[in-house]
């Protein structure tokens, strides 16, 4: 399956680099509801592109074959490019882990503030740090694979999905025997 | 012998699938709330997680359940809520072929996708403030709009022409 594995792979760098820009401009922002905003349509379109993956491997897909695209077809190969986004852009966030190994608690104590500052007297910074460190040691292996687990699961449906929309979009739909 | 058109639509199986898939997302979405959970709870943190990939889970744009944040957004619950229901109203009205024609159903879905931009753009450079209601409405117009392009699939599966 080249063209899943063509998107996935593209798909997963750019999830992976949208991820890393959206969390540094929000650790480098000024507090605020306007910084949350302009990270959460960052956040958005990130992930409608990874969601939207297998859409657009069965319509690359559809343009090379004469014949119509089976939804089951379309399907698994949305599964394959889910499978492969969240692939790539775990290991990329694991090798992102020795780059910088603060990122990750430094961008939950920005978003904490930012929320904070969004919301004024009725957020509750404490509760939400509580939260955070029930969590777990953001840099331990364990929460990566449950992270990694979390994203193969999540982009898999979503892409299985798609898939089936773009096969239910450009796949040929009758022959007539 | 008549012809047999051999369509290559959705299959039940795969439909079902979809159902459940539908389902499971949608009740994920409305976290621990909806079991009477706490924010502190497992699961409830599972389902935080995992939408953390999908939506900014804003605190301030979401709906509370049970005194609990929803792990996704307004405009998720209205996207996956109206998506899960579109799946299953299109399986029962399927006989109803004048309700799945793919011409309007593909523009309704651009269109939504292109309204949901407009409003989080406006949003954004404070033109207007959007609600919890326009992001839910604009939401359910796209996730409706997708099902509802799916279960006109299933309608086609099993089409003989004699």
């Amino acid at each position: 399956m080249p063209y899943a594995l063509r998107f996935g792979m593209l798909l997963g760098i750019v999830a992976f680099v949208g991820g890393i820009v959206s969390g540094y401009y929000i650790i480098s922002a000024e507090p605020s509801s306007t910084a949350l905003i302009i990270q959460s349509v960052l956040g958005i379109g990130i992930c409608l592109l990874a969601g939207f993956g297998g859409f657009l491997a069965v319509r690359a897909y559809s343009k090379d074959i004469p014949v119509a695209i089976p939804f089951g077809q379309g399907a698994i190969i949305g599964l394959i490019v889910g499978l492969e986004i969240a692939v790539i852009s775990s290991i990329l966030s694991l090798v992102w882990k020795f780059v910088d190994p603060n990122f990750v608690q430094n961008m939950t104590e920005a978003s904490i503030n930012h929320t904070v500052a969004a919301m004024g007297s009725s957020a509750d910074p404490d509760s939400m740090r509580d939260i955070m460190e029930q969590a777990g040691d953001p840099n331990s292996f364990s929460k990566w694979l449950m992270q990694f687990g979390i994203a193969g699961l999540l982009y898999g449906i979503l892409n299985l999905i798609s898939g089936i929309i773009g096969a239910s979009v450009f796949g040929k739909k009758e022959e007539t025997f | 012998m008549g012809n047999l058109s051999q369509s290559v639509g959705l299959s039940l199986r795969l439909y079902l699938l979809l159902l459940l898939l539908a389902t499971l997302l949608f009740v994920w979405g409305l976290g621990g709330g909806l079991f009477g959970l706490d924010a502190h709870s497992t699961y409830h943190q599972f389902t935080h997680l995992f939408f953390s990939h999908a939506c900014h889970q804003i605190p301030e744009r979401s709906l509370v359940l049970n005194e609990v944040t929803m792990a996704f957004c307004s405009r998720c619950l209205g996207v996956y809520s109206s998506f899960a229901i579109g799946l299953v109203l299109g399986g029962i009205l399927q006989r109803a072929k004048w309700l799945f024609k793919k011409r309007p159903v593909l523009a309704s879905i651009v269109l939504s996708m292109v309204v949901i931009g407009i409003d989080v753009v406006g949003n954004a450079f404070g033109f207007w403030t959007n609600t919890h209601l326009s992001r839910i409405l604009t939401g359910v117009w796209f996730g409706g709009s997708l099902s509802w392009l799916l279960a006109g699939e299933l309608q086609t599966n099993f089409i003989r022409k004699d």
